[in-house]
């Protein structure tokens, strides 16, 4: 449940700050606060999204959904279901196209599936079916599902994607069962660096299961045309959706086609890929009664068989000098995928692994990682995969190492980062750009200013704490292999046509690509219409709009193709006016030369069309500093982020408005993961699986001053010095919530969210005349 | 009657007429707010509904110098928007904590009381306000106190048919046949030696009410000592709860925080806490904290100083 923000709340301010390093390009589309293309839509309510399409003669379907975690169907019997009027098929589990065997592998995996003329009937028939299951002992706790001895989950390891991003080989002896991924790492010599550390500082973290609550539910519709699947339904990375697709149901990938709906859903990675239980049974239910079939998600489906961000559990172990240096860190992360892979168990461990090494200096440096399956319901790709949990557990091990040393934690900091032009203590490369000190410095001054006169009242707790975070632009292969393509067709009538790979899941990117050609080609922003070129289209994509690549690949694509457009047309109408190319310049859709003023439309007489291409050779990482000051109420432990400043290097803001935007949502989300959100489960059966019972943060649990800090550190190889900024500036937002939780209590929250109640029993020195309550 | 219908009866008569004939096919239907969620996910079957959110004896707030009466299908907007109720504090406090915008415009004083969450912000502040339900049927009407509605009723209470389906959530002394017409609310004698208020406390904003205190206090002639108190009680135990333990140990103590602090330790004599959503131990701790601090605020309306 929400609740709109108290519009009276005078006291709430949020601020943003801009300062930039050099020269900005001319303010003609980048680097201007221009308004967002689908805005009217949105805030009108217009906007047609996956939920509220429909399309002719489609039947809609309805899942029968496990409500034990692990267990074998015996027999399912759909007779009395198909029998139903107004239904057309049922299938059961094994009826179903692709890789559905007969195992039950957690609460909300598919046992049946009914198609029928509306979803009403749907429901009713599901009812009809009859099934008998052979229960098996399930396992919840990733920790134990990795040992000897655990039931297994999946009895043939399935090879859905994981296990072809890289060998595994699995080093340490414990780890036996249901091994999704795993990743060992190491360089220098950490058992002797700890040995000799003046300090040694050893601390466990947990990261929960969180759902990302969407609030358009997953909807798709499949339909079949030969022997090609069409499946519309929001997806981010549309490329390897269509592969994994038709691996999963064993057909050619260029026989799936994925278009999104005419306004996407938001994502934050839970629209990224396809779920089992999702787009497969849609196609399969279509391909059976030939007609296309809609399913869509009931809210606490969202939660079953939606994804959720990888619970974790880290250990830490640090060894630093007197004199505040790190020597050593030791890092062993698990990782619960859930029932079934998504292909990202490896991007958690990978991210788990590397991220430090792009923040800070680590001579002696361990790390093991291992995503483990179990029968609780399936983890994903959500905003800052891994990177998001991974910094929770090191920013805040970092400060509680600073208190150690009794450093303080900006200055300890300070004294481990790498700076840029530094190389990595992993010998993968110098840092490029690092804005970190500059977001240090400028978060810090701002913080300072803002907290300075605050008083607090006797019964109020008030902690300050800093976080920093980073996280790599683009796929983070950084190699090459990423690449993007986009297509500009100038019109007669000067308008023009963006064919990108780009999809607009609310982050903007329609209107920064539009920016991008306005500011290259001389239109106004209002003339490019911006549009996702289809499968079947001969141009490459790799991956889509996932990982921060929108801006930083996909509009490096645009540019390069803007450019070429513009020295074509100003190539015509050079010809056109019978002028030199240098004496043409174009402005807002108009051609000035020394001689007349024209609008294009008058001088083209063909449209112009050009492809750009960009590919990534790099993976810059973006870096945030960010300061929270929270109040919390020692009666009840309620937490109040009364301060926030966010600085964020974004390399170049094309929009500042909408970095502004990204930098919010990311507080928000953050606040989220810091103190309220939480999937909670009792034997693999979610107990709050509705918007009723999860929390969710609203505009009311937003610090009541907020400032934005756009850090500038003009990015080599972005376009116009631009890099990834959604994803990376998720990560310190919690951390720093968590840091300034411990500086006001006295005690450290190591498994958030930090709800009421765990902070309440947390409190240091508190003298209880009952038991304190065990937390699972 | 046909299978399914939806009426909209002008008056209370015609409610209770209906009742009187098919109560145990039809279901009252006021805001929906608490029905609709379960029609929607299945819980409920409503086939046949009787929707009074349109009679207008039942949507008015009157006042007069003895009390104030609100219609049970007021909502609690406009609760809010009357200034009628600004001799209600703590009514105001309540409602202005409660969900969301939606569930104020459209959620009613009756349909809450009517289903009896234990999680309701409005039970304990009527029971502080020495409301009296107003229930009619077509043998007549009857009056109770608020907390009558819930302090007999067990699992065991027969419940009116439809209703005895998904109600369970707490048992409230209703029958089938009737309906609850309005709520009275006695004007409090304005010696200025009153005060109330209420404060909960939520997971996040909008979400369940974890634990929810109102206090209503009369202070001596003096200021300086507690006449008598109420101290109800949210999302503490199966119902509406009230503390009267509490109570008997504030009456005739002094407004001191000490003696308040003393009387509300006893709070865990009243109650028998939950574990929705937190654990029990905790529940009881923020409602000790909230209630010093809801009696304690009181006294202070009340023109009391605290030592
Ligand atoms: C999202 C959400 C958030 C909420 N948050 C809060 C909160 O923070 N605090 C809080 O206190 N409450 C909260 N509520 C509950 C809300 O207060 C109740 O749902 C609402 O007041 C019920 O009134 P209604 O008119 O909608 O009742 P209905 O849903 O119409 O009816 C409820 C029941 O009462 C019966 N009934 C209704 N009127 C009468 C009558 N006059 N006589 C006899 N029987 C009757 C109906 O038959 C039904 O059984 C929330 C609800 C929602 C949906």
């Amino acid at each position: 449940m929400t609740r709109e923000a108290p519009g009276t709340d005078s006291s709430r301010s949020i601020q943003a700050s801009r300062e930039t390093a050099e020269q900005p390009p001319s303010k003609r589309g980048v680097g201007t606060a221009t308004k967002r293309t689908d805005i009217a839509s949105k805030v009108r309510g217009t906007a047609i999204y996956g939920s509220d399409v429909s399309r002719p003669s489609t039947l809609h379907a309805a899942v029968l959904r496990a409500e034990t975690p692990h267990g074998t169907l015996r027999t399912v019997d759909t007779t009395a279901a198909t029998d139903c009027d107004g239904v057309v098929a049922a299938c059961s589990r094994s009826e179903l196209r692709g890789f559905f065997d007969d195992r039950i592998r957690h609460v909300g995996d598919v046992i049946a599936a009914v198609a029928a003329t509306d979803r009403e009937t749907a429901y009713r028939a599901l009812e009809e079916i009859e099934y008998d299951v052979i229960e098996h002992e399930p396992v919840f706790d990733a920790a134990t599902a990795v040992q000897a001895g655990a039931p297994i989950v999946h009895e043939n390891q399935p090879d859905l994607k994981q296990h072809r991003q890289h060998p595994i080989e699995v080093t340490n002896e414990e780890y036996v069962n249901n091994i999704d991924d795993y990743h060992a790492y190491q360089h220098g010599d950490v058992d002797e660096a700890l040995n000799t550390a003046d300090h040694v500082i050893e601390r466990s973290y947990t990261t929960p299961r969180v759902s990302h609550c969407n609030l358009d539910t997953h909807c798709c519709i499949a339909s079949w045309t030969d022997d090609q699947l069409h499946v519309e339904t929001t997806l981010g990375n549309i490329t390897q959706a269509q592969e994994e697709l038709g691996d999963f149901l064993e057909i050619d990938h260029d026989s799936v086609e994925i278009t999104v709906p005419p306004t996407p859903s938001s994502s934050f990675g839970g629209r990224s890929l396809p779920k089992f239980t999702f787009e497969p049974v849609a196609a399969s239910l279509s391909e059976r009664t030939g007609r296309p079939v809609r399913l869509e998600f009931p809210r606490d489906v969202e939660f079953l068989a939606g994804e959720t961000r990888h619970k974790t559990e880290w250990e830490l172990t640090m060894g630093v000098t007197d004199d505040g240096e790190i020597t050593a860190l030791q890092t062993s992360v698990i990782a619960d995928t859930g029932g079934y892979p998504n292909g990202v168990g490896h991007i958690v461990l990978s991210n788990g692994r590397d991220r430090p090494l792009d923040m800070y200096r680590i001579p002696n440096y361990e790390y093991e990682g291992v995503s483990v399956f179990t029968n609780n319901v399936p983890a994903g790709e959500y905003r800052g995969i891994g990177v998001t949990q991974g910094t929770f557990a090191l920013e805040s091990h970092i400060d509680e190492v600073a208190r150690t040393v009794g450093m303080d934690p900006l200055t300890f900091r300070s004294r481990n980062l790498l700076e840029e032009g530094e190389d990595r203590s992993n010998g993968r490369g110098p840092i490029d750009t690092s804005g970190v000190t500059e977001c240090l410095e400028r978060g810090q001054r701002t913080f300072e200013r803002i907290t300075d006169d605050r008083s607090s009242s006797s019964n109020e707790l008030v902690g300050r704490g800093v976080a920093l975070g980073t996280h790599t632009t683009g796929s983070g292969a950084g190699d090459g292999r990423d690449v993007s393509e986009a297509e500009l067709t100038m019109r007669t009538d000067g308008t023009v046509t963006a064919k990108t790979a780009g999809v607009e899941l609310g982050q903007g990117s329609d209107t920064v690509m539009s920016q991008i050609v306005a500011h290259e080609v001389g239109v106004p922003p209002e003339a490019v219409r911006v549009e996702r070129f289809p499968a079947s289209a001969a141009l490459d994509d790799s991956l889509g709009a996932v990982a921060s690549r929108s801006t930083y690949l996909i509009g490096g694509a645009v540019r390069d193709a803007g450019t070429q457009l513009s020295s074509t047309l100003v190539d015509r109408i050079s010809t056109a006016l019978d002028c030199s190319p240098a004496d043409v310049r174009i402005d807002d859709g108009t051609v000035h030369t020394d001689r007349s003023t024209v609008s294009i439309s008058d001088l083209l007489e063909e449209e112009i069309t050009v492809v750009g291409r960009a590919t990534a050779d790099d993976a810059p990482a973006s870096y945030g500093a960010h300061f929270a000051e929270v109040v919390v109420d020692p009666g009840t432990g309620h937490v109040d982020v009364r301060t926030f400043v966010a600085a964020q290097d974004v390399g170049f803001a094309i929009n500042p408005k909408m970095v502004e935007g990204q930098l919010e949502g990311a507080v928000l989300h953050g606040v989220e993961f810091a103190i309220c959100s939480e999937l909670r489960a009792d034997n693999g059966i979610p107990e709050n699986s509705s918007l009723a019972d999860y929390s969710v943060a609203s505009p009311v649990e937003m610090p009541n001053q907020l400032e934005c800090e756009i850090i500038e550190s003009a990015e080599r190889s972005g376009p116009y010095g631009a890099k990834g900024l959604g994803t990376p500036s998720l990560p310190p937002v919690a951390p720093a919530i968590g840091n300034a939780i411990r500086d006001a209590i006295g005690n450290r929250i190591t498994n958030p969210p930090a709800t009421a109640e765990r902070v309440f029993f947390a409190m240091a020195g508190r003298d209880f005349d009952e038991e304190v309550p065990v937390d699972e | 009657m046909s299978d399914q219908s939806y009426r909209f009866p002008d008056s209370i008569e015609e409610v209770k007429r209906i009742l009187d004939r098919h109560n145990d096919e039809v279901t009252i239907v006021s805001g929906g707010q608490t029905l609709l969620p379960l029609v929607r996910d299945g819980t409920v079957e409503l086939d046949h509904a009787v929707d009074i959110s349109r009679i207008p004896a039942l949507t008015r707030i009157e006042r007069t110098a003895e009390k104030t009466v609100i219609g049970s299908a007021v909502t609690y907007r406009d609760i809010l928007a009357s200034e009628k109720s600004d001799r209600h504090p703590m009514l105001l406090e309540a409602i202005d904590g409660i969900g969301d915008r939606q569930v104020r415009s459209l959620g009613t004083i009756g349909g809450a009381l009517a289903s009896g969450e234990p999680a309701l912000d409005i039970i304990p502040v009527l029971y502080c306000l020495d409301a009296t339900v107003v229930i009619g049927s077509s043998d007549g009407t009857r009056r109770v106190d608020v907390d009558a509605l819930y302090r007999n009723a067990t699992k065991e209470t027969e419940l009116r048919g439809p209703r005895e389906d998904y109600i369970g959530l707490a048992p409230v002394e209703i029958d089938a046949s009737e309906i609850i017409e309005a709520i009275e609310i006695p004007a409090i004698d304005d010696d200025g030696h009153h005060g109330e208020d209420y404060r909960k406390q939520t997971n996040v904003a909008g979400g369940w009410t974890i634990s929810g205190v109102g206090t209503s206090v009369s202070l001596s002639a003096t200021r300086d000592r507690i006449d008598s108190a109420r101290v109800g009680l949210a999302a503490v135990g199966q119902t509406g709860a009230s503390a009267p333990t509490v109570e008997t140990a504030l009456e005739g103590t002094p407004t001191t925080m000490q003696e308040i602090t003393k009387s509300v330790e006893q709070l865990g004599a009243d109650i028998e806490p939950t574990t929705t959503l937190v654990t029990s131990q905790y529940r009881l701790q923020v409602a000790k904290t909230l209630a010093s601090r809801s009696i304690a605020e009181a006294v202070t309306r009340a023109g009391g100083e605290l030592e």
